[in-house]
């Protein structure tokens, strides 16, 4: 066991309902996966199972000699384990005395040999002897220096210190071997769940609602970002070994990423997806023949060629760059990208390579969006029943609300900066002037009407994702129809229309297809 | 002279026999099952912290042995109704009596029975029914299975509390619970209170779940144009506005017309009442609450058809919940400061006999129908039993008093009056008022033609 050189706890809580959560150790070559009941080590694809018997277990640090050292946080128990697995000696048991724990999460052996104790559901740190006896313990549930709201990780600094992650106070400390309280690490964090200590002195923290690991000097001051800012989408976990290699599990990308001596190595973990367009939502035609797209249940945004998903953006949260339901998809003629952040209530942009340029706040339920030949984007604002068109540095240009009984969906602008849209309370198509003013309307009850995009014509189109079926629609109400075959291509009957270059496409399961309508809409005098 | 001063007689009487209210302890028997082994450690990033996440071996689960075990229970009545709560059970009102119509109001499955439900985090609910309160990560807490502290309090006015509260271990956020019944009324009022005594602003929201025990003839009441939508359905993603209560030619507000399982919140509520009614069962339940300070109001039905009620009840009846919310929707969280503080009452009661209702105060029920025949059939039924007694209906056509006719049932708890209406126009405003002495009890004004049908 002492072959390891790093190490690191990574739960991992995706996709939501996985039944085998599991954490990992990760060494030189090899990850020692602790699963909810048992320790394997696996490398070059064999596993060897270690240790069983645990109740997911937590804290791990290898004791000088290589016995295994474990917080059994199910059983509220420290557990002492050989290189085989076999039980040595175990203390704890679930409890408040101070001999007793509760939910214990960290675990670590100091250079004295005295075991520290995150007892987390006691609120507490408790120092054990090298026999599990108790000897002191310090903290209690508040908000003071030395106080915690359920501590997670600790580990051992300089002078046998001790440093403890405190979520529920936003925080890490560092304390002495006593317990006195010395420093906090809090600079510009929003949240706190794991830390380690560089060989360098510094304190690198995991803000996972910043997607950031944060580096801080010993003094408690923040100095610089791991990477870059946004780097990471849900970094939970660190680990850090003497040699300065360091693993950030990033729960929301399914990965652990370890850098050893400057090589990166990306393990997947079982919260892993490949990225697969499933149930399209909305979808916008790139400069280069690429489609940009968002799906129904997805928090990000999507790049796809013709050889399949490229590149995904995004990832769920409120920080710069997530979403809380990416829905709406635009271009401008730059090639900037606009998606709808509905729940967060906001439109973010982002340059032609994905990068993160500005969030447009203050919206009601953003969900679809169009961009018009104008650069201006145009917002189903459904918390407001309107349409809200703004330039795109985000000053609104116009409100738009045809009618009260009005809520706006799928929407497309064409030429002449006509609206088309569908009135979502009763599935109407509604072709408006640049003002507002209602020109025609047109009735989708019974049908799906999940997409909307403007010909260059004078045409706007529908799609029923019901029928799988384009409808053409000008001023003077319906004058094409055309069935798609889906079925016979195994394609998912959700999808949008994208009309680019004088011709119009489908676009789902990754395939961009042209509609072909039986009898040519009329073009609009 | 001699019937003024007979009726205040009744009067007295009246008040005097039924003015107890009363606090009592007793048990109940709920079937638990056993799914501790199942309950495991989280971490910091997960929602449920630093509460247990439950993974079960399948989705099929519970086959966990179950038992019966007691569990003590604190009611409060008075001559109307009995709330009996749970402290063990997230301090939930688990039944409520209805005395006048001699039924339960709540839908109760007797067993806790858990399910994964959260969607990160993976936490796990027991639906038991009853009033739960959610709190304050998500609608299907932890806080509705933990027990809570609480103590009963008999206050000067003559009414009871059982005052409940809880402090959440994640955030230190406080709630705390006052449940009141009043001698004189057949509401139950929760009094809310959400308290942040950390130094930090914490982001949270608060659901009370009220669950009801589903049927055919259930027919819902949320005053609203539009609804919004919380799972994707009818070719819509989550969050899309629907037209309400009819959309795509179907009547919802009918479980009946239910085909899918669905939630809906109304969007940007406007009154201060909602509720529902089965017609089979000649009951309902009516919210009444300040929709500027509780934004949110949700409707949660199962599809009709083979609905994965097993899952979640050991009770073979179906239950739809009626949500109340601090946030518009359950995807909406708000935000706390340091040592601020929010609280409001709402008041619940039990409705029978009025066959529905189309709008509601503290203190009245009211509903307003057109039959077959073009009648215009009134209803109205009053929580307060000291009003009960002489109260009054008024009905003005075109701001004209029209007439009661001899047969309309007025003073009395119910008011019922049933009128020709077959020489109305559908422009014509009718205007109906109950009122006691000055004080307008419920007052409504419709267009004719705008009046549903029975």
């Amino acid at each position: 066991m002492n072959k390891f050189v790093a190490f690191i706890l990574a739960l991992i809580s995706f996709p939501a309902l996985a039944h085998y959560n599991s954490m990992y150790l990760t060494g030189k070559n090899e990850i020692c996966l602790l699963t909810r009941d048992q320790i394997e080590i696996r490398a070059d694809g064999k596993v060897n199972t270690v240790a069983e018997d645990l109740f997911r277990p937590f804290g791990l640090d290898i004791l000088p000699g290589g016995n295994l050292l474990v917080a059994d946080s199910g059983n509220s128990t420290i557990k002492i384990l050989d290189d085989k697995g076999q039980l040595v000696s175990s203390f704890g048991g679930k409890g408040n005395s101070d001999s007793s724990l509760l939910r214990p999460l960290g675990v670590f052996c100091d250079e004295a040999g005295r075991i520290v104790v995150s007892d987390t559901g006691n609120n507490c740190i408790k120092v054990f002897d090298k026999e599990g006896s108790f000897l002191f313990k310090f903290g209690k549930r508040g908000y003071g220096d030395s106080d915690f709201l359920n501590p997670f990780h600790i580990f051992k600094g300089s002078n046998n210190s001790i440093f403890v992650t405190d979520p529920g106070n936003i925080c890490v400390k560092r304390y002495s071997k006593d317990g006195a309280f010395l420093v906090k690490f809090s600079e510009k964090l929003l949240s706190v769940s794991d830390a380690a200590l560089h060989p360098d002195g510094s304190i690198y923290i995991c803000d996972f609602l910043d997607r950031s690991v944060k580096i801080y000097a010993a003094d408690g001051k923040f100095k610089n970002y791991y990477k870059n800012r946004f780097y990471y989408n849900r970094p939970t976990l660190i680990a850090i070994n003497k040699q300065g290699d360091i693993a950030v599990n990033d729960d929301e990308k399914g990965t652990v990423e370890l850098n050893s001596a400057g090589k990166e190595i990306t393990f997947k973990t079982e919260g892993h997806r490949d990225l697969w367009a499933y149930k399209i939502f909305a979808a916008a035609a790139g400069k280069d023949g690429e489609v940009y797209c968002t799906d129904f249940s997805g928090d990000f945004y999507m790049k796809v060629s013709k050889d399949g998903i490229s590149a995904a953006f995004g990832g769920h949260g409120t920080g710069p760059g997530l979403f809380c339901g990416a829905k709406g998809i635009g271009l401008d003629a730059k090639g900037n990208i606009y998606v709808s952040d509905s729940f967060n209530g906001r439109i973010e942009s982002f340059d032609a390579g994905g990068k993160f340029l500005s969030d447009f706040k203050g919206f009601d339920w953003p969900l679809q969006l169009a961009v018009g030949p104008d650069d201006a984007v145009y917002v189903s604002e459904t918390g407001r029943n309107l349409i809200r068109k703004l330039d795109t540095a985000g000053k609104t240009l116009q409100e738009i609300k045809p009618g009260e009984y009005f809520n706006p969906g799928p929407l497309a602008v064409d030429a002449v900066l006509n609206i088309g849209v569908i009135n979502t309370l009763n599935k109407s198509f509604i072709m408006l002037d640049p003002s507002g003013k209602a020109l025609m309307s047109f009735s989708f009850e019974s049908k799906w009407p999940v997409s909307v995009a403007a010909g260059t014509e004078g045409n706007f189109y529908v799609y029923d994702a019901l029928e799988s079926a384009v409808f053409a629609l000008n001023k003077g109400g319906l004058v094409a129809k055309a069935k798609l075959d889906l079925q016979s291509q195994r394609r998912q009957k959700y999808g949008a229309l994208i009309f680019k270059e004088g011709r119009l496409f489908f676009f789902n399961s990754n395939q961009l297809s042209e509609v072909i309508f039986p009898t040519p809409p009329v073009k609009q005098p | 002279m001699r019937r003024f001063l007979l009726a205040a007689l009744v009067s007295i009487l009246y008040l005097s026999v039924f003015a107890d209210v009363t606090i009592s302890e007793d048990k109940t028997s709920i079937t638990t099952y056993k799914f501790e082994n199942f309950l495991y450690p989280s971490g910091p990033w997960e929602q449920c912290y630093p509460y247990p996440r439950i993974d079960l071996p399948d989705e099929t689960f519970p086959v966990g042995i179950s038992a019966k075990k007691d569990f003590k229970t604190v009611a409060i009545e008075n001559e109307r109704i009995k709330a009996t709560f749970l402290p063990s059970h997230g301090g939930r009102l688990y039944k409520l009596f209805d005395k006048l119509s001699g039924k339960e109001v709540l839908y109760d499955t007797a067993s806790t029975k858990p399910a994964t439900l959260y969607s990160r985090g993976a936490g796990y609910i027991t639906v038991l029914g009853g009033f739960k309160h959610g709190f304050p990560s998500y609608a299907h807490s932890p806080s509705d299975t933990i027990p809570w502290d609480y103590y009963t309090r008999k206050n000067q006015d003559g009414s009871v509390s059982f005052i409940t509260w809880m402090t959440d271990l994640e955030t230190d956020l406080k709630l705390t619970v006052e449940n009141i019944i009043r001698e004189e009324a057949s509401y139950v009022e929760f009094k809310i209170t959400i308290e942040n005594p950390t130094p930090y602003s914490r982001r949270f929201y608060y659901w009370l779940c009220c669950s009801m025990e589903q049927t055919d003839e259930v027919e819902f009441t949320f005053p609203a144009d539009r609804m919004v939508m919380h799972g994707d359905m009818y070719g819509w993603p989550m969050r899309q506005v629907i037209g309400w209560p009819i959309y795509d030619g179907v009547d919802y507000s009918f479980f009946s017309n239910w085909d899918d399982q669905q939630g809906l919140f109304q969007l940007k509520q406007q009154e201060d009442f909602l509720g529902s009614y089965d017609r089979g069962k000649h009951e309902g339940i009516v919210r009444v609450f300040p929709h500027e300070t509780a934004k949110g109001s949700k409707l949660w039905c199962f599809q009709r058809n083979n609905p994965p009620v097993k899952m979640y009840s050991s009770n073979p009846k179906i239950y739809y919940e009626l949500f109340a919310g601090l946030t518009e929707s359950q995807d909406d969280y708000t935000v706390m400061q340091p040592g601020k503080s929010v609280s409001w009452s709402e008041y619940w009661y039990p409705l029978n006999s009025t066959g529905g209702f189309i709008k509601a105060t503290k203190e009245c029920a009211l509903n307003v129908r057109k039959d077959a025949a073009l009648n215009i059939n009134i209803n109205a039924f009053l929580t307060d039993r000291r009003t009960s007694i002489r109260t009054e209906l008024e009905l003005l056509i075109n701001g004209l008093k029209y007439p009661l006719p001899p047969q309309a049932e007025t003073g009395g708890q119910f008011l019922k009056a049933k009128l020709s209406g077959s020489d109305l126009k559908p422009e014509d405003i009718i205007e109906i008022t109950v009122r006691d002495g000055k004080n307008k009890l419920i007052n409504f004004k419709s267009n004719w033609g705008a009046v549903r049908n029975e």
